[in-house]
């Protein structure tokens, strides 16, 4: 048995040499435990102003009489006095939902979605300052976190989630995860029709209930909305603010992203790919060629010149792929003039057509509000 | 027999195997391995604490650490960690493990008391200076090696946990599902420190057990439970420092159970709220009956479905979530008074006899699932 006096003597030998490295790594981990008390310290001050900005966000669902409802609850950031709030589409996005929004001083409002992006899944919300739920609960200039920029990230970055995993604290205080940025633009297919384009991958845990959430950089500036994990690993993902701050405008005048993309038609069109003995007839390259099968009386694509048997090979003096040319034509955009090359008995000729807006077809998702193509 | 003749050759030794990888991992500017260099630059953390820490061995498994707190050979571990009549035994550094034997438990903390005999005794973790733990700090999980188990990040603190809360999978943003995720029910906590790993599911796992220091060193708590995704609750180090006299005593305190009232609740909206002309309250649903579907808890106090509860014990029932909390505060065989509005409108006052949670009943489900019982 070693004395206590021998032992602790042996520790403080292990804390000079600590104090003390030998080597340049030694020297280079010590500059990395510096640098990491540097950023506890900043963690812990960025905290008081980004926690009393955070919000427990509760959808609640009425159920009919005497049977239960439903809730989604996540969390939520406030991005202005006024009491902007952002948070994940995917947490509010319940039909006929009531959204209350809690702070941690106590105070719970009911707030009213403002527009959203459900495949991208961020969402704005506003407090109603009137809708006060329980007595004492005022509105005045609420706390919030300044957008930063997402762009500036690198990986290797510190960066701090905030939200409610799993179930608020009982004092309604946010939980507090630091992590690192591993990767940024990365690209991510959620389950149903969710999408994140350019996702910040990073390491701060999340859970549950963290959904909509601000991630902050070491400034305290808001820089993500945390939207999804995945199991496999510790990852989290959080939509980059820069993509939020550029459709902010839109979603304060209540719009629902993406608004149905304007697609161009040539109205009275029936095309068939062309077959290889077209091909070969008309000497066309490989995988290419539409035939015209019918253009219908009256129509743009009469007016445009076009006839049964005509062969279309290109479009604004690209090579046609054959059944390439609805999409192409879609990707002009209505309005557009294009120049189609077609071959008519043999002979090569350019005419040229407008596009008109495809009609929209009718929605198959629920959600409504952007029904018109217009 | 210890192995911490020298303790200046790990730090050594760790800066010798940093040497290869370094330099090309900084040409690429990929992010370094962070839980590599977390570990080493808390090292001297574990350093100082490797000592008072015990493996604990039951039935010659090694299922987690346990924490040294006398001279005497006193460790303190998980007490789910050692079942009734289990074997049990401790290792420290060495190789050899010592028969051990349960002193007492404290089940509402999740500790029991070992003492074993081993042939020497290092210095112990004192707990009488414990430290009020900060949201966003380091935490770094120190077991018998000399570098931490885990370093994450104190998340919340105080932090109340209901029996059986499950770790739900995340909502429908999530897309990987793991083969390997688990969803533990696990024990009733009034009062724990959460911490978050980096080190991911099957590592987190190590800090089982273990004790817990911020940077400088001072203890924070005892890990007493792991989740899934590297979630830890731990006993705060204040509540060990009030647990242990008894402990060392002999004195078992016995597992609490649950209160239960006997009821299923709604959220109440805003508009029945203002209806009722209440700030806010929980609709009960049904009322549930005990064993031999005699009346209990609420149902014998006369609380029907379609009450509205507003407070119990003069506490607001604001939402399900905040009700669950008070009730499980309760224990079997408490009287506290509650406030209701009947359907009618009228207002009024029984006195509910808190039951206890039927077993046949389970967990309870979590609070931001629709229906709850409680």
């Amino acid at each position: 048995m070693l004395p206590r006096c021998v032992r602790t003597g042996i520790v403080a030998l292990g804390l000079a040499a600590f104090a003390a490295p030998p080597a340049a790594l030694a020297q280079e981990e010590e500059a990395y435990r510096k640098a990491l008390l540097d950023v506890e310290e900043r963690i812990v001050a960025l905290k008081q102003k980004v926690a009393p900005a955070t919000v427990l966000v509760r959808a609640l669902v009425p159920g009919a009489a005497g049977t239960p409802g439903g809730q989604g609850m996540g969390t939520g950031v406030i991005v202005s006095g006024d009491g902007e709030i952002l948070t994940c589409s995917h947490v509010v996005d319940l039909p006929d939902a009531v959204i209350k929004v809690r702070l941690s001083d106590g105070r719970e409002f009911r707030a009213k979605l403002l527009g959203q992006h459900r495949p991208h899944d961020y969402a704005l919300l506003k407090i109603e300052p009137a809708g006060a739920v329980g007595s004492g609960a005022r509105a005045g200039a609420f706390p919030s976190v300044p957008l930063g920029r997402s762009a500036d990230l690198k990986p290797g970055d510190w960066v701090v989630a905030f939200g409610h995993p799993l179930r608020p604290n009982r004092d309604f205080l946010p939980g507090v995860t630091p992590g690192v940025v591993k990767a940024l633009g990365q690209t991510l297919e959620a389950q149903g029709m969710r999408r994140y384009p350019d996702a910040i991958m990073h390491d701060a845990p999340l859970f549950s209930g963290n959904s909509g959430g601000p991630l902050v950089d070491l400034s305290g500036r808001l820089v993500g909305i945390n939207a999804a994990i995945t199991l496999q690993n510790e990852n989290g993902f959080s939509v980059p603010v820069d993509r939020i701050r550029a459709n902010l405008a839109d979603l304060r005048a209540g719009k629902s992203l993406p608004e149905k993309p304007k697609v161009g038609v040539l109205e009275g069109l029936t095309t068939s790919e062309a077959d290889e003995q077209i091909r070969l007839i008309l000497k066309l390259r490989p995988d290419t060629g539409e035939i015209v099968l019918e253009v219908a009386p009256g129509s743009a694509a009469e007016r445009a010149g076009l006839s049964r048997g005509d062969v279309v090979v290109a479009v604004d003096g690209r090579p046609l792929r054959s059944g390439a040319l609805r999409r192409t034509l879609a990707a002009k955009g209505p309005g557009a003039e294009v120049r189609l090359g077609i071959v008519r008995e043999f002979e090569g000729r350019e005419i040229r057509a407008r596009l008109a807006e495809e009609e929209p077809e009718p929605r198959e998702d629920e959600g409504g509000g952007e029904g018109g193509g217009r | 027999m210890r192995r911490r003749g020298l303790p200046v050759l790990p730090i050594l030794l760790g800066g010798a195997l940093a040497a290869a990888p370094a330099p090309p991992a900084r040409a690429q500017e990929r992010v370094p391995n962070r839980t590599q260099l977390l570990r080493r630059a808390f090292g001297d953390v574990a350093e100082r604490h490797a000592d008072g820490v015990a493996r604990v061995v039951v039935s010659g498994d090694e299922k987690g650490f346990g924490v040294l707190v006398t001279g005497e050979g006193h460790v303190l571990a998980p007490s789910a960690l050692v079942p009734a009549g289990a074997r049990v035994a401790v290792a420290f550094g060495g190789a050899d493990s010592y028969p051990a034997e349960v002193v007492a438990r404290n089940e509402p903390l999740n500790l029991v008391l070992l003492l074993a005999e081993p042939e020497e005794l290092v210095t112990p973790i004192s707990f009488r200076n414990p430290v009020d733990p900060e949201v966003g700090r380091f935490a770094i999980s120190v077991g018998t090696g000399p570098s931490p188990v885990a370093v994450g990040a104190v998340s919340a603190v105080n932090r109340a946990v209901p029996e059986g809360d499950k770790q739900e999978l995340p909502p429908e943003a999530m897309f990987v599902p793991h083969p390997a995720q688990t969803i533990r029910a696990g024990r009733r906590y009034d009062n724990v420190l959460q911490h978050d790993s980096w080190l991911g599911n099957t590592l987190a796992d190590r800090s089982l057990g273990a004790p817990l220091f911020d940077v400088r060193g001072r203890i924070l708590g005892i890990t007493v439970e792991v989740r899934s995704r590297g979630t830890c609750y731990a006993i705060p180090a204040k509540l060990v420092r009030d647990a242990l006299p008894a402990l060392l005593a002999g004195k078992t305190t016995p597992a609490v159970r649950p209160g239960f009232f006997g009821v299923q609740t709604d959220e109440l909206l805003p508009e029945e709220a203002k209806r009722l002309r209440i700030p806010a309250g929980v609709r009960v649903s049904a009322v549930v009956p005990g064993p031999g579907e005699q009346p209990i808890g609420a149902a014998k106090a006369g609380i029907r479905p379609g009450d509205v509860i507003l407070a119990v014990n003069g506490v607001a029932a604001s939402d399900t979530g905040t009700l669950q909390e008070i009730v499980q505060s309760f224990r079997p065989g408490d009287r506290v008074p509650v406030e209701l509005v009947r359907e009618g409108g009228e207002r009024a006052r029984v006195e509910v006899e808190v039951a206890e949670r039927p077993l046949e009943f389970g967990p309870p489900s979590p609070p931001d699932s629709p229906r709850r019982r409680r």
